[in-house]
């Protein structure tokens, strides 16, 4: 019954984003209301909303009779992973994305107040309905998560154990997919623009706009991802250049490239062509992601044409790359930009020119293994070891970068700009001599002094215009509002980054890590500590049992008490450690229970210490906190005469700075 | 050099000097770098291997038994004596291509390492290309006709290329060396076995490493002192009892202490953990005919067998044949040679 009506409002929902499809084409044309397709939006939203709100109480009541509940449900799961079991699998998540796509329709619609950014909704929403579309019907037809099931079983397997260990899985996916869904809106406005042939700076402005937002929930999905692997898995690491992270992490390297070379394009019309890839790109990005987590392409390229919903994505990027080459091979005359890079823009292209080399890096490694499977018949892995060695390389180039860019004019290199960049540079050089008389290895030197350059410039820039104001605007005494926002926004993302990078090559080179074996009210040396094995613990959950075993952890700062513990779940056969960690400033200290012998009573426990990990996840919120920031500010062009003017529809504008730029030639 | 220091302004000094200072260090780190020892090898190559029941975890990382399991191999071939590359084509051989984490440079799989380098290359390529059609497009400048001063174009470009040849050069040298030694030739660690000292200090970091005791072992023996092999081969027995190169060294000091009755038994345990094992068929047909003093039926079951697992150019096949002819009876396996290190 539920499950009927589920799938009723499902099917309104993809035919509220059918016709609102159709109207947008036609108000684009003028010949509906501007106001129809909005409609529609709501339509869809509404009716997907409630879609994703029956799924959410089918799961909760356990209507074991809906198809989608009995396969990722269970008498046992708490309630909040129950909730979240909604996006736990694959159909669940292909409702998840269909609502939330029209939800960011409905938001696209509503929060456009000026005039001439109104005449891009409709195009734009014509695109969101019609993804919106697409995965409804996916929802309804090939994937549809409500057919019912006879006879009901009795009770659901439940989500993977994994899933079901930790709260931050209630937030890292959602996260993950509001950034995804989030990058369809500056693609939608791409399009129309290159319909339109509108690819101007009022285009680039509300495209960069529209993308910081999804860039900040994705910048934090990753750390909370992230954060689970290193609290729940158990291995220590946070960052296991999986491919199902690897897929992740590239829309948001080129949503981070797009965020950069905007600002490029805004000052001159330049690197138009590049802009609209970096989009297409983005969005393009965020779909593979979907379809090689969630079509089992990745335990084997065979399995790939199981479901039907593979081949359908696989048609949808298509669609997008071939449609989106080709929009551009048309407009190509109209998009092509004349004024001068300047310093800072040289600047953000070589940024470009890494970011890009680093995704599409990652993107080769992810991949290479199912094109030689496909190709050889023979399986090669692509791990770790190969991602550190290439991507690391290019980190350090962006490192030296955040700590030069910002400091560089618009216009011609100057001496000036040399001089911002003594401070750091003295800094890292000053740390990079301690470290070798620490006597650590080459990479951690390098890393150390990168790192460094990059945040005592970073945190230089930001007090420098904290003091003396904007330049150019010479106002002196403390700014934080309005104005001085977008570039603190930006330079606090940097603080972060810096941050991050120091902590990484901090926790991968410094990592200690020791195995000892112990027996009750035995204790054992580790790490310059006394580890002792007090007793046993079982407790029975309401899904699992929890083996732990009660260690005492004496030395250094004082006595501590840990469990760290086994999970064995019922319904599956590996048990999953649950680590305890003791975060510290300096070093975490990661206690992991291996085995624990029920015949001879012996535990085997990995004692580790970790340097700088627990700075990883402030560093991330930073990064995210910049994003909020630059949101935060006032959009540029009702601010300033940079802009001269948005309603010259075809031609790139070229910024007042760049002019001055000829001039002084 | 007016001309230079005229160029070259007081930050640019210091610029200049802060860069130099990170690459000298740089390349001292790199210089310094302690030789690989035994375990940071070991650590080294586990983080390269992946584990098998986990989903891209290396063995390094990974708390799964199988991958304990790996670790402990890895251990065990490095204090025999296999050189990292021997060690990483004994799982290559045993699991494929896929257990490596990171396909190897020279191999099969070049496409993959050359892809950043085609790309980095591609990007600046097609990025010097435009910046030149843009020039052409306006009056051309040229070098020679530059102002020279500290604001102009060419100091800059002169004291960035300066600070990115300093800091290339040591970043070069310091990783270079380590892929091409480590990746290509394999020739950066030179083939040794460790040493006895070293091998107890492992031991004594890591008292409950079976793959060390029994490498102690193997290396005590090798040094004629065959009594202290003997404790640490027991010493791995208490923590593994299956241990079957322990149970051969042991059979086999016990055999040279002309001790066939006590050798006879843990043969007879090798063989029920793995019945073709060729060390144990050998030996026990040896420790047989001591104590029988003439060629049995037992004997001759256990030299058939072993003649039908080795292979044909074996050197102990004439050995074991002549058993069979009984005029072998003083023949005493050496302790040194065959037991212990393991077979390829």
């Amino acid at each position: 019954m539920i499950g009927a009506l589920g799938l009723a409002v499902t099917i309104a929902g993809a035919g509220s984003a059918l016709i609102g499809t159709y109207a947008a084409i036609g108000a684009g044309h003028s010949r509906w209301s501007a106001e129809a397709p909005v409609r529609a939006a709501w339509c869809a939203f509404v009716s997907l909303a409630a879609a994703n709100i029956i799924m959410v109480v089918a799961l909760v009541a356990r209507d074991f009779s809906i198809a989608y509940v009995a396969q990722v449900g269970s008498r046992e799961t708490q309630l909040l992973f129950t909730v979240a079991s909604l996006w736990g699998a694959l159909e669940g998540s292909i409702l998840f994305w269909a609502g939330l796509l029209a939800g960011v329709a409905v938001m696209l619609a509503q929060r456009t107040g000026d005039p001439d950014d109104r005449a891009r909704v409709p195009g734009a929403l014509a695109v969101l309905l019609a993804l919106t579309a697409f995965f409804a019907l996916i929802v309804v037809g090939p994937g549809n998560p409500w057919r019912p099931l006879s006879p009901v079983p009795l009770d659901g397997p439940g989500p993977n154990p994994l899933l079901q260990d930790h709260p931050l899985m209630a937030f890292h996916p959602p996260l993950l997919y509001l950034g995804f869904v989030g990058l369809a809106v500056p693609f939608a406005l791409t399009v129309d623009a290159l319909v339109r042939g509108r690819l101007d700076d009022a285009w680039l402005r509300l495209a960069r706009r529209w993308t910081l937002g999804p860039w900040t929930l994705l910048t934090l999905g990753l750390v909370a991802g992230a954060w689970w692997s290193y609290a729940v898995l158990g291995w220590g690491g946070y960052w296991g250049w999986d491919p199902v992270e690897n897929v992740a992490l590239l829309p948001w390297l080129t949503a981070t490239a797009f965020l950069h070379s905007a600002m490029v394009g805004r000052r001159g019309g330049l690197l138009l062509t590049w802009n609209v890839a970096l989009v297409t790109a983005s969005f393009a990005l965020t779909l593979f992601a979907t379809l090689v987590t969630r079509s089992g392409v990745l335990d084997s390229v065979h399995a790939f044409t199981r479901s039907a919903i593979g081949p359908l994505f696989v048609g949808l990027l298509g669609a997008v790359l071939v449609g989106m080459v080709g929009l551009l091979v048309l407009r190509l005359p109209e998009a092509s930009g004349q004024g001068r890079l300047g310093a800072r823009g040289q600047a953000f292209l070589v940024n470009n020119l890494l970011l890009a080399a680093v995704a599409a890096t990652v993107l080769v490694g992810t991949v290479f293994p199912l094109l030689v499977e496909a190709v050889a018949s023979t399986r090669v892995s692509v791990g770790a070891p190969y991602f550190e060695r290439v991507v690391g390389p290019l980190a350090a180039g962006l490192l030296v970068l955040v700590g030069i860019g910002p400091s560089l004019p618009w216009g011609r290199w100057s001496p000036t700009a040399r001089r911002a960049l003594v401070p750091g540079a003295v800094v890292a050089a000053a740390l990079a001599g301690a470290l070798v008389v620490l006597r650590l290895d080459a990479g951690a030197v390098a890393g150390a002094a990168v790192g460094t350059f990059a945040l005592a410039q970073s945190i230089w820039f930001i007090g420098r215009r904290l003091l003396r104001g904007e330049p150019g605007l010479a106002r002196p005494g403390l700014r934080i509002s309005g104005v001085s926002t977008r570039a603190i926004g930006g330079l606090v993302s940097h603080v972060g980054f810096a941050v991050l990078a120091l902590a990484v090559v901090a926790s991968a080179t410094g990592k200690r890590e020791t195995v000892v074996p112990l027996t009750v009210g035995g204790s054992a040396e580790a790490l310059g500590r006394t580890v002792s094995f007090i007793g046993r613990e079982e407790r029975p959950g309401p899904n699992r049992t929890v083996i732990a075993a009660r260690l005492r952890i004496g030395g250094g700062a004082g006595t501590v008490e840990l469990t760290p513990a086994l999970n064995v779940f019922r319904t599956s056969t590996q048990a999953i450690a649950t680590p305890a960690i003791v975060p510290g400033v300096v070093d975490d200290l990661y206690v992991t229970l291996l085995d624990l012998d029920t015949a001879t009573g012996v535990a085997t426990v990995r004692v580790g210490a970790h340097p700088f990990v627990s700075w990883i996840w402030p560093a991330g919120a930073l990064i995210a906190l910049g994003g909020l920031l630059a949101l935060a500010a006032r959009p540029l062009a009702r601010r300033s005469g940079i802009v001269a003017s948005s309603k010259d529809a075809t031609r790139p504008v070229v910024a007042s700075e760049s002019a001055l730029d000829v001039v002084g030639r | 050099m007016m001309g230079l220091t005229r160029r070259v302004g007081g930050s640019d000094a210091a610029l200049l000097l802060a860069t130099a200072v990170v690459a000298v260090s740089v390349a001292l780190a790199a210089l310094t770098s302690p030789d690989a020892d035994l375990e940071s090898r070991a650590r080294a190559i586990e983080a390269q291997l992946r584990c098998p029941t986990c989903q891209g975890l290396s063995i390094a990382d990974s708390p799964a038994t199988s991958a304990a399991q790996m670790r402990a191999l890895v251990r065990e071939q490095l204090a025999a004596g296999a050189s990292d590359d021997e060690v990483r084509a004994f799982f290559v051989a045993r699991y494929g291509r896929w257990i490596l984490l990171a396909p190897p440079l020279g191999g099969p799989d070049l496409a993959l390492w050359l892809a950043p380098v085609v790309i980095v290359a591609a990007g600046v390529t097609l990025v010097v290309h435009r910046a030149r059609s843009r020039e052409r497009t306006q009056p051309l400048r040229r070098w020679a006709a530059l102002p020279v001063g500290p604001g102009s174009r060419l100091s800059t470009v002169l004291i960035g290329g300066a600070m990115a040849l300093a800091l290339a050069v040591p970043i070069a040298a310091a990783v270079g060396p380590r892929l091409i030694g480590a990746e290509i030739s394999g020739g950066a660690v030179p083939r040794t076995a460790p040493s006895i000292e070293d091998l107890e200090a492992f031991v004594r970091a890591e008292p409950r490493d079976v793959a060390a005791l029994v490498a102690l072992g193997d290396a005590l023996l090798a040094a004629d002192r065959a009594g202290e092999a003997a404790d640490r081969y027991k010493a791995a027995l208490e923590l593994d009892p299956n241990n079957v190169p322990a149970l051969l060294s042991v059979g086999a000091i016990l055999l040279a202490a002309d001790r066939p009755d006590a050798a006879g038994p843990v043969f007879d345990r090798v063989l029920a953990l793995s019945p073709d094992q060729p060390d144990a068929l050998l030996y026990r047909a040896v420790a047989r005919l001591r104590l029988e003093g003439e060629v049995t039926e037992d004997v001759r079951g256990d030299v058939a067998r072993f003649l039908a697992v080795t292979s044909p150019d074996d050197p102990r096949r004439a050995m074991a044949q002549g058993l069979l002819e009984d005029s072998a009876a003083s023949l005493a396996p050496s302790a040194s040679s065959g037991p212990g290190s393991p077979q390829p």
